[in-house]
């Protein structure tokens, strides 16, 4: 099959746009789809300084690599879950990337400030290691943010992410999530901007950009995820599109356009309405979610007496 | 992804050997996700392969000879084909 736009050799076919590209033409094509991201979605401006949430990925190392070419001025911040041979590797290969590139990144450890690793938490507060890792990420991602002084935290997210989070929140209708499924979230109370600026592409468009730039990325899967209700809910939907291509993009982009309408926003925001009480982040009950999984690892002061000894907690220094 | 034991069969279903006839090549796959490599009866194209092992094509990208390769694309039988699932799951970071 011969690329549609110079009848080249093709490397990639896009059934959902019933057409094939060969290298070149699908370099320009992933760059024109991030771009047009960036700007439909307001993602960010040139002046702005983003932190990028680095896995080991394909994901997130492709978009490292493609904001430094679009000239962005990014901090690559990978957290080390502790998954044992699997952490390893991301970490490894996170830094190689880092250093290969000469790209800036800031590596921390879950267990260092969770006081446990990831299964040690999954296993103690006893809720599916997925969640336990999406608490984490979230709140460390932000206070990283804050810390580092960078207005806008970037993940790697890809439109099969993406569709597939929607569809397990409508099966569930997850009003709460359903309403912050824009692939742009903006700065709220202490919650700094989130963007995802891969939601154009798909897992294969990935894939085969990290190969055809020589991206050294982590191929094997989480092994914490192998029962992950995501993979099933992305199983579903390559089914459908294998019989009906174009119909994952339209069901996403079809209720990004419509969520306005399901969820009409509110003239004034509900910021988080208050500061965790043992670290300070913004959370909206009296303890954020980080530091309930904290005590519940390795019980600290304020964990014992929170009523007497909030007066004397300080926040962590941002 | 199923991946079938070794088999050096004819597509009679015997083996050379016995027959006289030139065995056909099997093709030697190598799964980059979970490390295995195995052999696949012989066939032509990709989409053969893909479709031989229960595989969707837009959840995996098919790599040989340095060059990835399309379901239409032949296969060189001499040389190993790289299966790379593309699919993650979990929370995402």
């Amino acid at each position: 099959m011969n690329c549609r736009v110079c009848k080249k050799r093709a490397i990639i076919t896009l059934p959902r746009h019933n057409t094939a590209f060969c290298e070149s033409c699908f370099d320009r094509y992933l760059l024109d789809q991030v771009r047009k991201s960036v700007k439909e979605f307001r993602m960010f401006e040139p002046s702005d300084r983003l932190l990028l949430a680095v896995s080991g990925g394909k994901d997130s190392l492709a978009l490292w690599d493609i904001l430094i070419r679009l000239e962005y001025d990014v901090l690559g911040y990978h957290l080390d879950l502790g998954i044992g041979g699997y952490s390893q590797e991301s970490t490894e290969k996170t830094r190689a990337f880092s250093e290969k590139r000469g790209y800036p990144l800031i590596v921390e450890e879950i267990a260092a400030e969770a006081g446990g690793t990831l299964p040690d938490i999954a296993e103690t507060t006893r809720r599916p290691p997925c969640s336990a890792c999406g608490v984490s990420k979230r709140h460390l991602f932000n206070r990283a943010a804050r810390q580092l002084d960078r207005q806008i935290l970037v993940t790697g997210h890809n439109m099969d992410d993406e569709a597939s989070r929607l569809l397990g929140n409508i099966l569930h209708w997850q009003d709460g999530y359903l309403e912050k499924q824009s692939p742009v979230l903006p700065a709220d109370g202490g919650l700094v901007k989130k963007v995802k600026p891969l939601n154009r592409l798909t897992e294969k468009e990935m894939a085969t950009y990290a190969y055809l730039k020589g991206i050294d990325y982590v191929v094997r899967e989480c092994p914490m995820s192998a029962d992950a209700k995501q993979l099933f809910y992305k199983k579903i939907l390559n089914d459908i599109e294998r019989e009906s291509p174009g119909t994952k993009q339209s069901f996403y982009f079809g209720y990004l356009d419509r969520s306005a309408r399901f969820y009409p926003q509110k003239e004034e925001t509900t910021p988080p309405s208050e500061k965790c009480r043992v670290c300070g982040e913004p959370c909206y009950v009296d303890i954020c979610g980080f530091c309930r999984i904290r005590m519940k690892l390795s019980p600290f002061p304020e964990s014992i007496a929170p009523e007497e000894t909030s007066d004397l907690i300080q926040p962590e220094p941002l | 992804m199923t991946e079938p034991k070794s088999q050096k069969e004819t597509r009679s279903g015997s083996t050379g050997e016995e027959t006289g006839v030139r065995p056909v090549t099997p093709i030697r796959v190598f799964n980059a996700q979970t490390g295995a490599r195995f052999e696949v009866p012989f066939q032509k194209r990709v989409s053969g392969l893909l479709r031989a092992l229960g595989i969707d094509d837009e959840t995996v990208i098919v790599i040989q000879n340095d060059q990835l390769l399309l379901p239409g694309d032949r296969i060189d039988p001499g040389n190993e084909v790289e299966i790379r699932p593309v699919i993650s799951g979990g929370s995402g970071q």
